[in-house]
């Protein structure tokens, strides 16, 4: 069983487009990645300030997850 | 209008990567993940990283906990929470600036391989009071403390500070000293004074038979003084020097050279050097 774990996100943090969001397991010595570590059950709750005009039940244009060299 | 919305993510090998579309603005409130270590290189930290639309790291947040290779943790990041504190222990640790810590017993062993590094003084196990002019390391106990060093021995050293006394292995009873105590090994008890003195002091106080005994095994008692004399000294009145041979021995005084000077054997017969004279004149 997975042990639950939080930490803090920046609060208010207004992110345009191309902004990226991403999940990465980082070695606690290095800050280099680790390789070997699945990610699932991913979910973003966030706030989506322009939104459809008018539509709250429009949904959010898709986030497709994409490969992102830092 | 601003609208809270939940996206959900697939599944794949981390990194995972989301990019804001055009057109649009959010800000996360909430990114909640599983990271499945089980085929993890090593232990990791869970990390969200927020990427400028111009490839810049402008935040980088990881969980205060490592994850072990081999384990899971399912990680939620939001604004404001803090990991969990980690709990004080209750009985059983040790802590600095605590008196008391008080316990049954306590059990401390290291296995650092001889020449691993260990400390930053490479022992395996090291306690030290590093203040200058400090209150230094005190160790004892009711029943006694039993010091035991197999390979290099029970080194106990003392650089002698200002003021401090002369004495530095001092107890109420006794003081045993003892190399090879277990059949089969062999060893030697040595006590240098490099430059000073080598004291043994049985004081005894009010208290009767009290005395300094060097026994050995089969070996030989043995005082050599580089660049002094051996003084037997009676300390008060109607004490002597004894000096007492085995059966079928001799008492030898040897001149500077090794070669006998005078001689007594256990039948009283006093042999001196052939050519030699009694002579009376003390």
């Amino acid at each position: 069983m997975a042990a639950p774990l939080k930490t803090g996100l920046p609060p208010e943090c207004v992110l345009a487009s191309g902004y990226i969001v991403r999940l990465v397991a980082l070695d606690a010595t290095t800050g280099a990645e680790v390789s070997g570590v699945q990610l699932s059950d991913i979910s973003f709750f966030v706030t989506d300030l322009i939104g459809a005009a008018g539509d709250d039940t429009a949904p959010l244009p898709l986030l497709v997850p994409s490969e992102v060299t830092v | 209008m601003a609208r809270d919305v939940q996206v959900k993510g697939g599944i794949g090998p981390a990194p995972q990567a989301y990019e804001v579309p055009n057109s649009t603005e959010i800000i996360p409130r909430v990114v909640f993940a599983t990271f499945d270590g089980s085929g993890a290189a090593g232990a990791f930290l869970p990390t969200v990283q927020i990427i400028s639309d111009g490839g810049e790291v402008v935040a980088s947040v990881s969980t205060d906990t490592a994850v072990a290779a081999g384990d899971s943790a399912s990680v939620t990041f939001a604004p404001f929470l803090r990991a969990a504190q980690q709990s004080t222990p209750s009985t059983g640790g040790i802590n600095f600036d605590t008196f008391p810590q008080a316990g049954d017993w306590l059990y401390v062993e290291t296995d650092d391989a001889f020449g691993g590094g260990g400390s930053p003084f490479g022992y395996a196990m090291d306690i030290r009071d590093q203040s200058t002019n400090g209150s230094g390391v005190n160790i004892q106990a009711n029943r006694g403390v039993s010091l035991f060093g197999r390979g290099d021995g029970v080194r106990i050293n003392g650089a002698l500070q200002t003021g401090s006394p002369a004495s530095f292995v001092e107890v109420a009873d006794d003081i045993d000293i003892a190399a090879g105590p277990n059949v089969g090994e062999t060893g030697d008890v040595n006590v240098t004074a490099n430059h000073g003195d080598v004291t043994i002091t049985a004081s005894g106080g009010a208290s009767p038979h009290i005395s300094v005994d060097i026994v050995t095994g089969d070996g030989d008692v043995q005082i050599f003084p580089n660049n002094g004399s051996i003084i037997l000294s009676a300390g008060s009145n109607t004490h002597g020097v004894l000096a007492q041979i085995g059966q079928g021995g001799t008492f030898t005084i040897n001149d500077h050279t090794g070669t006998p000077m005078l001689q007594v054997d256990e039948a009283g017969s006093y042999h001196i050097k052939s050519g030699a004279a009694w002579v009376s004149d003390l």
